[in-house]
């Protein structure tokens, strides 16, 4: 017993006593950098027991987003100036129409079309089984555009699965804890999606970037200088992708031009999905590697 | 009693910044970018109460942003703990609270912030631009997070204030 006594007593004293913050911080730093190491030898499936946060935290979240729904609602838009007053020419014309119109009725409505466009996509992607999801955080942190859904892996969702919505292709899932899951989309810096035309012809990269993310465009790389793609062209996402499922919509050719050194194009690609005003999601819960 | 009043009033601080950076503020139309709330909160904490409260705080800053914020542990909170217990260190060696050295303060941790960020990236598998990074995130958030520290750091020495948080410290002066 007294032995005991005694390693209690020199724990407390000689161990106890001397942690201080700046042990803390040594400590800290190593856990943290043990963590980056294992993802970035093991990217996929680096599960850590630090998810039990976000169990606890996914609640308030999805309570705050509830607020946030009802301050900013969908109808205000993000749009330039020129943009803007083209609008308010059109707005006025309708304005007569819109003002019989009560407006808890029609964000009701707005969220109705909504889910119901998320309905037809549902039908639309056949064979693939898809979970409804709903998005609870944004992207705070600007360098990287990635969102929170409200599902997890209770719901089924794993790493690698694709999100999309009525429009297209939206992203893909990075993390999931119980009751969450980080959806990293197309739109990020560093984002590579290989694409195709709709017969499957022709191949390209769609590539986002911190200049384009903004404004729902994408790059456009990995082309001939003499490439048949040409603006107004669909992409979707091609069969050699090791993520991303084939045929899912990606958006419209915006532009095309020959690279300074003659022999490659770039461009620039309009995404199908407006990045800015997402709510609802659909997570396929089908994955690339199950095709194959 | 002090240390349990502190405690309540970081937490709720980190976790009403946290709402409002990860969820209300990018709802806003026309907001170029968010403005770095936990960065704020984190460097207001360690100058305020010190560099042991001010890791304290970073890590639960870090472990926030990392895990419902990007999904990559550890990235985040590790910036944030060295810069919580940094400006604490910092804080505690300090005579006087001059408005502007703490516009310089924040200054200076958003700069670190994003050359950590850029320098290593690699680790969760990103690679950046500088020359597309520093206008298109940087600037935008950098001055957007110094507008937004002055309500942060003067809702906390207001609290600390009425309720005798602090010892030993001397009144902040505006020049």
């Amino acid at each position: 017993m007294n032995f005991f006594q005694n390693i209690g007593k020199f724990i407390k004293e000689k161990i106890l006593s001397r942690l201080t913050s700046l042990i803390m911080l040594v400590i800290v730093s190593v856990i943290c950098l043990a963590l980056l190491l294992v993802q970035y030898f093991k990217r996929a499936d680096a599960v850590s027991p630090l998810q039990v946060i976000g169990a606890v935290v996914v609640p308030f979240q999805t309570g705050v987003n509830e607020v946030g729904k009802f301050l900013f609602t969908n109808e205000q838009e993000r749009l330039s100036l020129s943009e803007a007053q083209e609008k308010i020419a059109e707005l006025e014309k309708e304005n007569n129409e819109l003002k019989l119109r009560n407006n808890d009725l029609l964000s009701l409505e707005g969220e109705n079309d909504e889910l119901r466009k998320l309905l037809e996509a549902k039908e639309r992607l056949g064979d693939y089984a898809s979970v409804q999801a709903q998005i609870i955080g944004n992207d705070g942190v600007n360098t990287f555009e990635r969102f929170t859904i409200d599902k997890g892996s209770a719901d089924g969702i794993k790493i690698n699965m694709n999100v999309v919505n009525g429009d297209g292709l939206i992203g893909i899932v990075t993390q999931v804890g119980i009751n969450y899951a980080i959806v990293e989309t197309i739109i990020e810096d560093g984002m590579n999606v290989s694409a195709m035309t709709r017969n499957g012809n022709l191949n390209c990269i769609a590539a986002g970037s911190f200049k384009t993310s903004r404004t729902n465009e994408l790059k456009l790389t990995n082309i001939a200088a003499d490439s048949a793609i040409k603006p107004d062209m669909m992409l979707v996402t091609s069969y050699i992708s090791d993520r991303f499922l084939p045929n899912l919509k990606i958006g419209y050719v915006k532009t095309v031009q020959v690279e300074a050194d003659g022999l490659t194009g770039s461009g620039t690609i309009t995404t199908a999905v407006d990045f800015t005003r997402l709510n609802h999601v659909l997570v396929i819960t089908t994955l690339k590697e199950e095709l194959e | 009693m002090i240390k349990f009043k502190r405690f309540a009033v970081v937490l709720m601080m980190t976790l009403v910044n946290f709402m409002l950076q990860f969820i209300l503020l990018p709802k806003i139309p026309y907001l170029l970018a968010v403005p770095n709330l936990m960065l704020a909160e984190t460097v207001s904490v360690g100058f305020l109460y010190g560099k042991a409260i001010g890791l304290a705080t970073g890590v639960v800053c870090g472990l926030l942003t990392d895990i419902l914020g990007i999904g990559n542990p550890g990235f985040y909170t590790l910036a944030y703990a060295w810069i919580g217990f940094g400006n604490g260190f910092l804080s505690e060696r300090m005579e006087s609270e001059v408005l502007y050295v703490l516009f310089v303060l924040i200054l200076l941790n958003e700069i670190l912030l994003h050359i950590y960020v850029l320098l290593f990236s690699f680790l969760i598998g990103k690679h950046f631009s500088l020359g597309s990074y520093l206008p298109a995130v940087f600037l935008p958030e950098l001055f957007l997070t110094i507008v937004s520290f002055v309500p942060v750091y003067g809702i906390l020495i207001f609290i600390s204030k009425r309720w005798n948080l602090r010892v030993n410290k001397g009144e902040v002066k505006i020049v």
